[in-house]
């Protein structure tokens, strides 16, 4: 498997090579390794090696857990291209509220470059990591595939804590914060000494910063668009308490 | 628990900084501890007062803010105390105080990439980790490792630690709470673009440290691949906003 994480410097086969008996990850073949960790749930060991090899390939935690999930990755653990990322949502029907899609479309790219404009202290560059790609790619996906599926604003807001694209950016921003936290606890301040750490929590950042604005501009367009007058959504009877 | 808001109208929580700082600083308030209505009610109060979980987490520890709630002219010790530690301990407090100097830029023109208003509150954040250095520096050691290692054991550090970690918990919390409706919050953008901020330019001024450190002698390693890959360059910023 020709990909980022078959690491040319370190000798193929020749398992941990830098890491302690105790560490799960396997460095020749990290994607295998990552698919069954719990990130929140490493040992000092492994929170050490997976420090050590962000650093030496510009990866974090934050894109590994992105890979195990299949976000911006394919299933063997290959960076998925653009068009890629782009077909899943493209190839779902706009359904009623067709006029949304065209909203968030224009949220992804705007919210690229607001991450640009903080590259003074981000890392990369303010550029986009090939998980955080991907986390915006499902995040469309997600709203695009409610919109095919709701009548009404309030019911794709009902509907938002069901659908599993959503689901999947959640869960990796939740777990790369529960990494980081868990660095925190352990180890102190040393914890701000991990590039791995500091991209992680910007990955996530990035993620919400781009979710929450999507949410903003749905808002601000759902009212410009038109809703049928029997528009009955499944569950969207109660109080909208979602957040968005 | 007690109430974090005994607010009549969330809109006038400005007015009430004393009133919630009361509630934030009483001994049975914990943000990790917050339940579901709650963490909604701090979510419509970012979006409404201008503040973010992370602020208030830095209000109920005083950080940036005074007794009463009230936002502080804050006047750093290192400010005050910096000159003596220099005079004392050489290249190392020099680059110290560099540090200082040239981190608020890049923190305020990242926060300002992230559309996050500048608070006291990451201002006087960064200025306690820099107090933490110089604090350190008073004990005159002699490289780079030693300063970090007498650092991580001082009050600043460790008050830089729990107010980052109660903020990850909170939208940790939040996410297992509301689920994908998490993503969408404006306080969990606001509280994440303030965590990543921080931690990044904590990471940053540890990175220019070790660097200096290297340039008098010692063998830090510092990955390049981290932390200065290849930037966005002003051609992919405007295609980026081009395509917005």
């Amino acid at each position: 498997m020709k990909n980022l994480l078959s690491f040319g410097s370190y000798e193929p086969g020749k398992s941990n090579s830098h890491s302690g008996v105790n560490s799960r990850i396997n460095e020749s073949n990290l994607f295998e390794s990552v698919k069954n960790i719990d990130f929140t749930n490493l040992n000092e060991q492994e929170k050490a090696d997976l420090d050590r090899l962000a650093e030496e390939h510009g990866i974090c935690t934050f894109d590994l857990i992105c890979m195990r999930e299949g976000i911006g990755y394919d299933s063997y653990g290959q960076p998925l291209n653009e068009e890629e990322i782009d077909a899943e949502y493209e190839s779902i029907d706009e359904g009623f509220l067709g006029g949304l899609l065209k909203v968030v479309k224009n949220v992804i790219p705007k919210a690229k470059s607001i991450i640009a404009k903080a590259k003074p202290l981000f890392q990369k560059g303010g550029k986009i990591s090939q998980g955080l790609q991907g986390a915006f790619g499902k995040v469309q996906a997600g709203i695009a595939k409610l919109a095919g599926k709701s009548k009404t604003l309030q019911g794709l807001i009902k509907n938002a804590d069901s659908n599993p694209e959503l689901a999947q950016s959640a869960d990796a921003s939740q777990e790369g914060l529960g990494k980081v936290l868990a660095d925190l606890k352990a180890n102190g301040a040393k914890a701000f000494f991990s590039p791995d750490n500091a991209a992680t929590v910007q990955n996530v950042a990035s993620l919400f910063n781009s979710t929450s604005q999507t949410a903003s501009e749905v808002k601000k367009a759902a009212p410009k668009l038109a809703e049928p007058e029997d528009a009955d959504d499944d569950d969207d009877d109660d109080d909208d308490e979602s957040g968005i | 628990m007690g109430n974090l808001l005994p607010f009549d109208t969330y809109s006038s929580i400005q007015k009430n900084s004393q009133s919630i700082n009361e509630s934030l600083r009483s001994g049975d308030f914990s943000f990790e501890s917050l339940n579901e209505k709650e963490l909604l009610e701090l979510d419509y109060m970012a979006e409404t007062s201008g503040l973010c979980t992370f602020d208030l987490i830095c209000m109920q520890e005083g950080v940036g803010y005074d007794k009463l709630g009230r936002p502080m002219q804050y006047q750093p010790d290192y400010e005050i105390e910096g000159h003596l530690y220099e005079d004392e301990t050489g290249w190392l407090a020099k680059e110290v105080n560099k540090q200082t100097a040239e981190i608020k830029p890049k923190v305020t023109e990242a926060l300002k990439g992230l559309q996050l208003k500048p608070t006291p509150a990451v201002d006087s954040l960064i200025g306690m980790y820099i107090t933490g250095l110089k604090k350190a520096l008073a004990k005159n050691p002699k490289t780079t490792g030693k300063l970090f290692d007498i650092a991580n054991t001082l009050p600043e550090h460790k008050k830089v630690v729990k107010i980052l970690s109660n903020s990850y918990s909170k939208i940790i919390k939040d996410n297992d709470a509301r689920l994908q409706s998490s993503l969408f919050s404006e306080d969990n953008k606001a509280t994440a673009g303030n965590l990543a901020t921080v931690q990044n330019a904590i990471k940053e001024v540890v990175f220019n440290l070790k660097e200096e450190g290297n340039k008098h002698g010692e063998k830090n390693k510092i990955s390049q691949s981290v932390v200065n890959p290849k930037p966005w360059t002003e051609a992919d910023l405007k295609a980026a906003e081009a395509k917005a």
